[in-house]
């Protein structure tokens, strides 16, 4: 049961769209975050308040994304233009920190066929580990366009000691309807995933990068 | 799905015996049995109480950790090992004092631990700092640090377990999303690390069957997975298991944990409402199937579970301040 109810959704979305692309536009596409504030929720007992959504409609289209990818995948990757990096390549790396590291940071996420991913660790150590981009496997026959797309899709969030989480649930260039879809479907999931749902929440807002935060709740 | 079993002809578990900790408003975060079960350890994320299972009676309190408890188990019939982010780990003898017999002194929070088979190594993984989040290993004999991972995981380490039937395998899982496998045989992190597991962000690992030739997991989003131990292939993803065990009767709403039935061979997941009564399922290798109901016991989310399948008893604690018992 929900609080929050779609047409002040819709109506908050219209107004960030508004501002956003009339009164104010900016030289970058701006992101549009979910605000929630959390009560009566003590993070030193309460169970966490972390993992990641897959919401319907990409948010960050613009991940940088290589595949890691046996003869097979690289092939597909070829065709629809995907960064990729073959098991020669990858050797060619030599465990070496640096490289690995240098590696980690020219992409935002990485995937990896799945026949490769075991090979992973032996391959590069734990440098993509380190770095929260060890690999996503996919299998054969799993379309690579699609793949990516899904992980495009899946946002991550996480509470740690201050009660205030922010989640970006999509970018102002997306439609009315793809935004709302994307900010209900983040709000249900969260909310159920506290203990006492709605009476955790202190307040909801959404917000452009730029623009100022509208209260949902 | 559940509904080829009724809720009203399904099993319910009688509850022998139930006390409330000292204070009003604790939280049972953990519950440790002894190894024979005559006693058991309750800790809150402040306090450790030591009870006595067949009167339910306070034992004692132990004193000593200066910031949240993360995790407490015996490593025998009189030794306790107890974490906290007070960066230390405490060794008690609970037979001689209130006080830790020793403490291990770590150089961050340390939030899950584990000893293996032979007692010979510690592992501990601890919160992120600044940009590590560390595994360390210890070295129980020489009574040292021997080895630091810092790369294998970019989040808070939530889960340390050994694999209980050999002395170099273990498993972490973290916030990041990531089940580690190690063999820890050569202490050096790049050889150590064999394979990783993306799943999300971790709440709980364990290692079941025979020959603990499997792994379950459960993560904050509430899904629940089983992977092979070795390799860590996939066995079956459930997904999150509101939707999956979703009953009007048995609204459950989160995962409290998981017991391996080593003398059945059985896999169970508990499973609580928000009202606090629990579900029992026995776990299939494609299928759940709900097998008892705890009813009447709780008022709020259980957290803790403890199955002693010998003696055929469960004991549970949670946000409601209560510690139960409950037989067939």
């Amino acid at each position: 049961m929900s609080k929050v109810q779609v047409s002040a959704v819709r109506e908050a979305i219209n107004e960030i769209l508004k501002y956003s692309k009339e009164e104010k536009p900016r030289k970058f596409v701006e992101s549009i975050e979910l605000q929630i504030g959390l009560k009566n929720y003590d993070p030193q007992r309460d169970k966490r308040f972390s993992g990641t959504i897959k919401l319907p409609n990409v948010p960050r289209p613009n991940l940088k994304i290589c595949l890691l990818g046996d003869a097979y995948h690289i092939d597909e990757a070829k065709a629809i233009g995907l960064p990729y990096m073959s098991v020669e390549d990858l050797k060619k790396l030599n465990k070496n920190k640096k490289l690995v590291k240098k590696l980690a940071k020219k992409y935002d996420a990485f995937i990896a066929s799945e026949a490769l991913i075991k090979q992973i660790p032996r391959l590069l150590g734990p440098g993509l580990n380190k770095a929260g981009k060890f690999p996503t496997p996919v299998a054969h026959g799993v379309d690579l366009a699609a793949k990516c797309d899904e992980i495009k899709a899946t946002i991550k969030f996480q509470l740690k000691k201050v009660l205030c989480l922010g989640v970006a649930v999509g970018h102002v260039n997306m439609t009315e309807d793809e935004i709302l879809a994307n900010t209900m479907l983040a709000i249900n999931f969260l909310i159920s995933l506290l203990k006492k749902n709605w009476q955790n929440v202190r307040s909801l807002f959404i917000k452009s990068t730029m623009g100022k935060p509208i209260r949902l709740y | 799905m559940t509904d080829t079993i009724s809720i009203a002809s399904c099993p319910k578990l009688f509850m022998r015996n139930s006390i409330s900790l000292p204070q009003n408003g604790q939280y049972v975060i953990g519950i440790a049995p002894t190894i024979d079960y005559t006693t058991f350890t309750v800790n809150t994320h402040k306090n450790i109480y030591i009870y006595d299972t067949n009167t339910l009676q306070p034992l004692q309190e132990l004193i000593g950790h200066r910031d949240t408890i993360t995790e407490a188990k015996y490593i025998n019939q009189n030794t306790l090992l107890t974490s906290s982010k007070d960066k230390t780990i405490n060794i008690w003898d609970v037979r001689a004092s209130q006080q830790p017999a020793k403490v291990i002194n770590l150089p961050s929070a340390i939030l899950s631990f584990d000893v293996n088979p032979t007692q010979t190594v510690l592992a501990a993984g601890t919160e992120l700092i600044g940009e590590d989040a560390i595994i360390y290993l210890w070295d129980v004999n020489g009574d040292k640090l021997c080895a630091q991972f810092p790369d294998s995981h970019s989040d808070d380490i939530t889960q340390v377990r050994f694999k209980p039937n050999t002395d170099c395998n273990m498993v972490t899982g973290s916030t990041d999303g990531l089940i580690s496998l190690f063999d820890v045989t050569s202490l050096n992190e790049d050889d150590s690390l064999q394979f990783v597991i993306t799943a999300d962000s971790i709440n709980t690992l364990g290692y079941f069957g025979p020959e603990y030739e499997y792994l379950y997991s459960l993560t904050h989003v509430e899904t629940f997975s089983m992977y092979t131990s070795d390799e860590g292939d996939v066995v079956n993803e459930f997904g999150d298991i509101r939707s999956l065990l979703a009953h009007p009767e048995l609204p459950i709403s989160y995962i409290i944990d998981c017991h391996y039935d080593n003398i059945n061979q059985r896999l169970y997941l508990i499973a609580g409402c928000e009202n606090g009564e629990i579900g029992v399922f026995h776990v299939g290798a494609t299928t759940i199937q709900l097998c008892g109901l705890m009813k009447g016991g709780h008022s709020d989310i259980v957290r803790a579970c403890t199955w002693n399948h010998e003696h055929n008893f469960i004991i549970t604690g949670g946000e409601d301040s209560k510690i139960c018992i409950w037989t067939e």
